[in-house]
């Protein structure tokens, strides 16, 4: 396997995004996420609901609203030849012509994002003629090819047909097609399989390695569980509270997980094989527990949010590096860090 | 609240309706369904001892759904004998059968979709204690409803609260709470977790693996995921298209699984 080039295509540096609350301060569902996303290669971002992760796709395509963007850049680099452009700085027209077009970005629910009233061949030729410069008749032999590449059987008779005749995964794929169909080179999924059973997530989930293997296509997966992260992603970001609190390679993420919360997360999925434990480790536990220190951590204070002290919230964290490759957050006043200030990003891809 | 209705014909209590049997609490025999003429559960067998646990995995439209259902005849069978307490529940008349409703409960998949949002916490825990006349008075059954909202984990306060107050897990928990009100035998889970988080799917399988320990009740337990089976039940059964393929306990079908189409379930995971 041919290793990453050295420009990432993506860098989001310091990015913050604020909701507007009536009765109270913005609430801040971003703060300070930073990393880099090279051609090829697959980022998990994982969270619980509320942890941002979500939030932090949208703004990449200025679907954020009602949130607003506080503070940050995601730059965007063609090639190492091109100048970069800050995604977060664009409107109107010019950010629509990267929405589903240079970043393509697929939902948990495809039926919701389907028009139920409209063939399924179509849709696909509607959004690669908004975004190429193709005959209409070019367009819709795109979404057959676009249907066939996502091996939906016969996809000149599927083209014709509405969402309604197609099973939850088969939409899923229907809306892969329409993301791929514009040749994107960054495909945002955000829990693309969630609704999905066993069998046809691991369906979804190869297709979507398919493309990072053979278009090269970066894919920033949008998950709750770090189950997921095994086999289908080169690296992931843990996040929680808006931050990103863990960073690394998937698999020293899964064998050598250095915050307490990603031990939390990977503890409370029930497994297929190994001991049965009474009781799964959930997140409450962490919570309860005095911050068990992982040795690797060793004189740093893994950053935690307490609800319970309020001087938590204005004491400054940051990222330190304790191995390569491996970032985890912690309280900025736990120890010195080292280096100022730290982009997470591995150019690796895949170790097979 | 309202005054309670004069108990003039009580229920009897849930102990008086079970038997003596030694047998399993539950058992199904040859249990058919159709839709339109079509068979969409076909001879499925299956026995669940009291206190203990059955899976039911395989994939959407394999027929594990249906087979809950039709367990607790919210859809009709074409055929077959659900024996639960060694009585037929599919030959009961409707008024023997409000009567063993009282024993079987259901927690479903979407836990929003569950609870009605027009009515209090409070009410939706107490309606099934309610309707089979089981509290003397309005503060036996406020007492009642704060024990049971305690017991699965949720604040004293949330008796007073509306379901959209709640996150999905603690609207779960909600249904939980409701579910085990009447001192079931048996609790039929539904994809119990699968809209949940991971993170809170582990709280509430915990919170239902605690429950069975302490009040020794038995679940027929529905779920796509294999490994969240494995974790909950006992003994497992795989579907596929309306059948049963293979059954066992979690050992025999995870580490020694004799059907191709359960080793491509445990290779998906």
């Amino acid at each position: 396997m041919s290793r990453a080039p050295a420009t990432p295509l993506l860098e989001v540096l310091d990015l913050a995004v604020d909701f507007d609350r009536r009765d109270s301060t913005p609430l801040r569902a971003v703060e300070g996420v930073t990393f880099r996303l090279y051609p090829g290669q697959t980022l998990a971002i994982v969270g619980e609901s509320g942890s941002g992760k979500s939030v932090t796709g949208l703004s990449l395509l200025g679907l954020q609203s009602p949130g607003r963007i506080a503070r940050g850049r995601a730059l965007w680099r063609e090639s190492s030849s091109h100048d970069a452009e800050d995604l977060l700085s664009l409107r109107g027209d010019a950010i629509r012509a990267y929405r589903g077009g240079k970043i393509a970005m697929i939902f948990q629910e495809p039926m919701t994002s389907l028009n139920p009233v409209m063939r399924v061949g179509d849709q696909i030729a509607e959004a690669v003629r908004l975004h190429t410069d193709v005959s209409a008749r070019d367009a819709r032999s795109r979404a057959v090819d676009a249907l066939a590449a996502v091996a939906i059987d016969e996809p000149h008779r599927r083209a014709r047909e509405y969402p309604h005749q197609f099973s939850g995964g088969m939409r899923q794929r229907v809306m892969i097609a329409m993301a791929i169909a514009c040749r994107p080179r960054v495909l945002i999924a955000d829990e693309p399989t969630t609704a999905l059973d066993a069998t046809t997530q691991a369906q979804v989930l190869t297709l979507i390695d398919r493309l990072r293997r053979e278009q090269r296509v970066a894919v920033i997966l949008i998950t709750h569980s770090l189950g997921l992260v095994a086999g289908h992603a080169d690296v992931a970001a843990v996040m929680h509270s808006g931050r990103i609190l863990e960073f690394a390679p998937a698999n020293t993420i899964l064998a050598r997980p250095l915050h307490p919360y990603t031990v939390a997360l990977l503890r409370c999925i029930p497994t297929i094989r190994g001991p049965i434990r009474q009781r799964l480790t959930t997140v409450r536990d962490l919570v309860r527990s005095v911050e068990p220190l992982s040795p690797g951590l060793a004189g740093h204070r893994p950053w935690w949010p307490n609800e319970f002290h309020e001087a938590d919230r204005t004491r400054a964290t940051v990222l330190i590096e304790p191995e390569e490759h491996h970032w985890v957050r912690v309280w900025a006043d736990s120890k010195a860090p080292r280096g100022d200030w730290a982009i997470p990003g591995v150019q690796t891809t895949r170790i097979p | 609240m309202g005054t309670e209705p004069p108990t003039d014909a009580p229920v009897p209590p849930a102990t008086a309706l079970r038997t003596t049997n030694d047998g399993p609490l539950l058992s199904v025999r040859d249990l058919s369904v159709r839709f339109d003429g079509r068979e969409v559960v076909s001879g499925v067998s299956f026995d669940l001892s009291e206190g203990q646990s059955l899976g039911i995995v395989g994939e959407s439209g394999s027929g594990k759904s249906t087979v809950a259902r039709a367990v607790l005849r919210l859809i009709p069978a074409a055929s077959g004998r659900v024996l639960f307490e060694g009585r037929d529940l599919l030959a009961l008349g409707s008024r023997a059968m409000r009567e063993a409703r009282r024993s079987i409960q259901m927690v479903f998949q979407d836990p929003g979709g569950s609870l009605n949002p027009r009515m209090r916490v409070e009410e939706i825990v107490a309606e099934p204690l309610r309707v089979f006349r089981l509290a003397a008075d309005g503060p036996t059954l406020r007492r009642r409803v704060q024990s049971l909202l305690q017991r699965c984990g949720l604040p004293p306060d949330a008796a007073d609260r509306y379901p959209h107050q709640f996150s999905g897990g603690q609207k779960q928990r909600i249904a939980i709470a409701r579910a085990i009100a009447l001192e079931p035998r048996l609790l039929v889970c539904d994809e119990p977790t699968s809209a949940l988080d991971v993170s809170v799917q582990a709280s509430i399988l915990n919170l239902l693996t605690h429950l069975q320990r302490d009040m020794g009740i038995a679940y027929l337990f529905i779920s796509h995921d294999l490994a969240v089976v494995r974790h909950m039940c006992h003994r497992i059964a795989v579907m596929r298209r309306g059948m049963i393929i293979e059954h066992g306990t979690r050992e025999e079908v995870i580490e020694r699984p004799a059907h191709a189409y359960t080793r491509a379930l445990i290779a998906a995971i």
